[in-house]
C-alpha cells in the first residue's frame, strides 16, 4: 500500500519576507526588526552610492525604515518585501538629492570606517604601487558613475553592483523590464566610453 | 577606425547574461570572427571586472546595531506621535524596556561569565515582568563583546550540525539550535561570514557549508553581495578551498561563478572549480571551461578532463559543442560517451537537430552521434546519406552505430531506387567499414533480417552488401547469413556458391548446425511452393560441410537432413559430393552447382 503524501512547495525567501511583513503589519516589531537586519546593508550601500556620504546615507535608510513601519498595512506583497524597501530609498535618495544638492559629495571619498571586511576586498598583490593603481582605478570610475545620469547610475547600481534581476530593478524604479536593461545599457556605454575614450560606441 | 557592425547590439545584452545559451553561443561564433563586436565585448567584460571590483563597504557589526537601534527609535518616536493604537506589542515593548534598564547590568555580566555554551537564554536572571530574551542578549547595549559568546555559540552549534550520512537537516538543526540567538536579535549571517575567515579551519568549513545548505532559501539573510568576496577570499586558503567553492556554487548568482571561475588559477582548487563550471546550469562559463579543459588536454593531462566532464550534462547544443571540441583536442572518447548518456534523451534531440542544419553544427553531431549509440538518431544519419552533400561523412558515422536498426537503414537505404550509384557505392563501403567493427554480426544481421523480412527489396540490398564486402569481415557476414532462417533458401544458396566460389573456409560444426536448423526449418514447411528450395539449400549446405571437413561431416549432415543411409546412398553421396567440390568452385559455374540437388535427401 503507498502512503499518502503531503508535499508542499519550498519556502523562498520572499514568502519568509511576506511572512515577517504581516507579522509586522500586526504589530509584531520583532519581525520588522529582522527585516530591517536582512535589508540594512543592502539599502544604506545603495543610498551611500546616490545621496554620496554616509551621514545623509544612514539618515535616509532610517527615514526608509520608518516610512515602511509606518505603511506596512499597504504592502501588498506584489513585490518582495526587499525591492520593496529599495523603491521607498530611491524616492528617498531622490527627494534628499534634490533639496540637499549643495551638500551632496561623491562616492569617491567611501568612508573607511564603513569597511568591514576590508582585507577580503584588499588587492591581491602585495606590491604597493599596484595597490595605489588599483585604488585609482576604483576611484576613476566611482567618479565615472557619479557623473551618470540618476536614472542610468540606479539602474547599473540596482542591477550589475547589487546584483538584482532586472524585474526588482524595474519595480524598485518604477518602470518596466524594458526600460530598466535599456538603462542598465546605456549605463554601461557610456561608462566605457568614459573610462576608454577609445571603446566602440 | 574599427568598422561597426550590426550585430554590436547583441555585445551589451551578451555581456550581461540576457542572451539564452543558443543565442550566446551563436554570437560567440559570430564573435570570433568580427573585429568590431570583439572589440566590444573585450570593453565590456573591461567595464564588468572594474564594476565588481568597486568596494561593497558593509557595516561593522556595531554600527549596523546602532543604525537598528536608530531606526528603531525613529520608529519609536513615530509611533508616539501618532495617535495611540492599542496595540499588544507596545505594551510588551514597555514593560521589555523597563526591565532591560533595570537588569541590563546584572544579566550581562552573569551571562558572559557563565557563558553561553548550553543555554545561553536560561542562564541570564531575569525579572518575572521583562521577556527574558531582552535581558540575555540585548544588542542595542551596543557592546561589540557581547558578540564574542554568540560566536563561541555558534562555533559549538557548527560543530554538533548533522553530518552528510544523517537523515537530519542541518540547517534545520541549526536554526534549532540558534533559536535564542536570533530571538536575541543577534546577526547570525555576519557571525558566519567572520568565521570563513577563522585561523581554524573546522569552523570556516562548517559554516561554509551552512551557507552552502542555506544558498536556496536565503533563511539566513539575503543574497549579499558581500559574502562573495569573502568566500573568495577564503577559497585561497588550502584548507578550506574546496568548501568556499560549494558555497559559491549553491549561492550560483553570476558574482559567485565568476569567484568559481578564478578558482581555476588555484592549484588546489583547480579540479573542484572545473568540476563545478561543468555542472553550471546556465552554461554561461562553457567558453571559459572550453579553454581551460582545451590547456589541460594541451598539456596531456586528461585526469582532470575527465572529473569534469563526468559533472557535465550533455543536455543542449553548447555543451554538445564543447564536448565535440574537447573530443577534436583529444578528450578520452570514453568519458565523451558516458558524458552524453547522463542526458541520453536530451543529447539524441539536440544531436537530431544539429544533423538537421549545415556547417559546424552538423560536423559535431557526426562526431558525436556514434558515441551516444542511440537508434532515434540513425535515421537522420541515414537521411543525410540519401541526400546531403557530404554522404560520407554520414555513411561513416553511420557505419560506427551498433545494432540492427543500422543494417536495417543501410539496406533500406540501398534498397532506394532513387538512391544515386555514387552514394550506393558509399554506402556499401560503409557497411564493411561497419562490418568490420561489428563484434557480433550474427546476431545483428540476424535480426536485421527479421525486421526486414517483409521487404525483399532490402533484403536483397543487405545480400548484395554483403557479397560486395571482402573477406575476412565479408566472408563473417555471409556465414552469418546463410544462417539467417528470414532469408530465402534461394539467396542462401546463392551465398554459399559465393562462398564456395571465393574459397573462404568456415567451420564444418558451424556448418553442420546450420545444416540442422535448415533442416528443421525446412521440415516446418514441408508441402509447400518452399520446399524444393529447401532442398537445394540442404544440398548446398551438405556440399558446403564436404569441402570444409570431407566425408565425415558430410555423412554426419545427411544423417542429420534425415533419410536411410544405405551403404549405397552413402558411396553416391561421397562420390557426387568428389564431383562437385572439384568443380564448384569456378565462378559462374551454375549448371553444375544445379546438381547439387543429388545431394539432396
Amino acid at each position: 500500500m503507498r502512503l499518502a503524501t503531503t508535499t508542499s512547495p519550498p519556502r523562498t525567501p520572499a514568502d519568509d519576507d511576506r511572512s515577517l511583513a504581516q507579522d509586522a503589519a500586526r504589530g509584531d516589531r520583532r519581525a520588522f526588526d529582522r527585516l530591517v537586519s536582512r535589508y540594512l546593508d543592502r539599502t544604506l550601500r545603495i543610498c551611500l552610492r546616490l545621496v554620496g556620504n554616509l551621514e545623509d546615507a544612514e539618515d535616509t535608510v532610517q527615514e526608509t525604515f520608518a516610512r515602511a513601519h509606518a505603511r506596512l498595512s499597504s504592502f501588498a506583497g506584489r513585490s518582495t518585501f526587499g525591492t520593496w524597501i529599495t523603491s521607498i530609498a530611491l524616492r528617498l535618495c531622490a527627494d534628499l538629492e534634490r533639496a540637499r544638492k549643495s551638500r551632496r559629495r561623491h562616492v569617491g571619498e567611501l568612508p573607511h570606517d564603513f569597511d568591514l571586511d576590508r582585507d577580503a576586498r584588499a588587492p591581491r598583490s602585495a606590491n604597493p604601487s599596484l595597490q595605489s593603481e588599483q585604488r585609482e582605478t576604483v576611484r576613476d570610475v566611482e567618479a565615472a558613475l557619479a557623473r551618470l545620469p540618476r536614472r542610468l547610475r540606479v539602474a547599473l547600481t540596482l542591477r550589475t553592483i547589487e546584483g538584482l534581476e532586472y524585474e526588482e530593478v524595474a519595480r524598485a524604479m518604477g518602470t518596466t523590464i524594458r526600460s530598466a536593461r535599456l538603462y542598465v545599457w546605456e549605463a554601461r556605454q557610456r561608462l566605457a566610453r568614459e573610462l576608454d575614450p577609445e571603446a566602440p560606441p | 577606425m574599427t568598422a561597426r557592425c550590426r550585430r554590436t547590439g547583441r555585445v551589451l545584452p551578451y555581456v550581461d547574461g540576457e542572451l539564452a545559451a543558443a543565442e550566446a553561443a551563436a554570437f560567440e561564433d559570430h564573435v570570433e570572427t568580427c573585429a568590431a563586436c570583439r572589440r566590444a565585448v573585450a570593453v565590456q567584460r573591461a567595464l564588468e571586472e572594474r564594476l565588481v571590483a568597486l568596494p561593497r563597504p558593509r557595516l561593522q557589526l556595531a554600527d549596523a546595531l546602532r543604525l537598528e537601534q536608530a531606526i528603531g527609535e525613529r520608529i519609536d518616536r513615530a509611533d508616539r506621535s501618532a495617535p495611540p493604537r492599542p496595540r499588544l506589542f507596545a505594551l510588551r515593548r514597555v514593560a521589555a524596556a523597563a526591565a532591560v534598564l533595570g537588569a541590563a547590568a546584572l544579566g550581562l555580566a552573569r551571562w558572559r561569565t557563565a557563558g553561553p555554551v548550553d543555554a545561553p537564554v536560561a542562564v541570564a536572571p531575569v525579572p518575572a515582568a521583562a521577556p527574558r530574551r531582552d535581558v540575555a542578549f540585548e544588542p542595542r547595549a551596543g557592546d561589540p563583546a557581547l558578540l564574542e559568546p554568540a560566536r563561541a555559540e555558534v562555533v559549538r552549534v557548527l560543530a554538533a550540525l548533522p553530518d552528510e550520512r544523517s537523515l537530519d537537516d542541518p540547517l534545520a538543526a541549526f536554526h534549532e539550535a540558534t533559536r535564542p540567538l536570533r530571538e536575541a536579535r543577534v546577526p547570525l549571517l555576519p557571525i558566519l561570514e567572520q568565521l570563513l575567515k577563522d585561523p581554524d579551519p573546522a569552523p570556516a568549513r562548517a559554516a561554509a557549508r551552512l551557507l552552502a545548505l542555506d544558498a536556496r532559501g536565503r533563511s539566513l539573510g539575503p543574497d549579499d553581495p558581500v559574502l562573495v568576496p569573502l568566500l573568495e577570499s577564503a577559497m585561497r586558503r588550502a584548507d578550506r578551498g574546496d568548501a568556499m567553492v560549494r558555497a559559491l556554487v549553491a549561492i550560483g548568482s553570476p558574482r559567485a561563478w565568476a569567484a568559481v571561475a578564478a578558482a581555476c588559477e588555484l592549484p588546489h582548487l583547480r579540479r573542484d572549480a572545473l568540476v563545478a563550471l561543468a555542472g553550471r546550469r546556465d552554461g554561461a562559463s562553457l567558453p571559459l571551461l572550453q579553454r581551460e579543459l582545451q590547456a589541460e588536454l594541451k598539456r596531456r593531462e586528461s585526469a582532470l578532463v575527465d572529473a569534469a566532464l563526468a559533472a557535465l550534462p550533455a543536455a543542449d547544443e553548447a555543451r554538445l559543442k564543447l564536448l565535440a571540441e574537447l573530443l577534436r583536442a583529444g578528450a578520452t572518447p570514453d568519458e565523451v560517451a558516458a558524458a552524453l548518456r547522463r542526458a541520453r534523451f536530451e543529447a539524441a534531440d539536440a544531436l537530431a537537430a544539429m544533423l538537421a542544419t549545415r556547417g559546424a553544427p552538423r560536423r559535431d553531431a557526426l562526431l558525436l552521434a556514434p558515441l551516444l549509440q542511440d537508434d532515434s538518431l540513425v535515421a537522420p544519419l541515414a537521411e543525410l546519406v540519401a541526400r546531403s552533400d557530404d554522404p560520407s561523412a554520414a555513411a561513416q558515422a553511420l557505419a560506427r552505430f551498433d545494432g540492427a536498426p543500422t543494417v536495417v537503414a543501410f539496406a533500406t537505404l540501398a534498397a532506394d531506387p532513387s538512391l544515386s550509384r555514387s552514394r550506393a557505392r558509399i554506402l556499401s563501403s560503409a557497411f564493411g567499414q561497419w562490418l568490420a567493427r561489428c563484434d557480433d554480426p550474427r546476431a545483428v544481421l540476424d535480426a536485421a533480417a527479421e525486421q526486414l523480412h517483409e521487404d525483399a527489396r532490402a533484403l536483397e540490398a543487405l545480400v548484395g552488401f554483403t557479397l560486395a564486402t571482402p573477406a575476412p569481415g565479408g566472408a563473417g557476414a555471409r556465414l552469418a547469413l546463410i544462417a539467417c532462417r528470414h532469408l530465402s533458401p534461394a539467396d542462401r544458396v546463392r551465398l554459399i556458391q559465393e562462398l564456395l566460389t571465393r574459397r573462404e573456409p568456415a567451420a564444418p560444426a558451424e556448418l553442420l548446425a546450420i545444416l540442422g536448423d535448415a533442416s528443421a526449418q525446412r521440415d516446418e514447411g514441408a508441402g509447400t511452393a518452399e520446399t524444393r528450395a529447401s532442398d537445394r539449400l540442404l544440398a548446398a549446405l551438405l556440399l558446403c560441410t564436404y569441402v570444409n571437413g570431407g566425408d565425415e561431416p558430410l555423412l554426419e549432415g545427411a544423417r542429420a537432413v534425415g533419410g536411410a543411409l544405405t551403404p549405397a546412398r552413402e558411396a553416391r553421396l561421397r562420390a557426387a559430393a568428389r564431383a562437385l567440390a572439384s568443380s564448384v568452385a569456378r565462378p559462374g559455374d551454375r549448371t553444375r552447382f544445379d546438381a547439387l540437388l543429388e545431394l539432396a535427401p
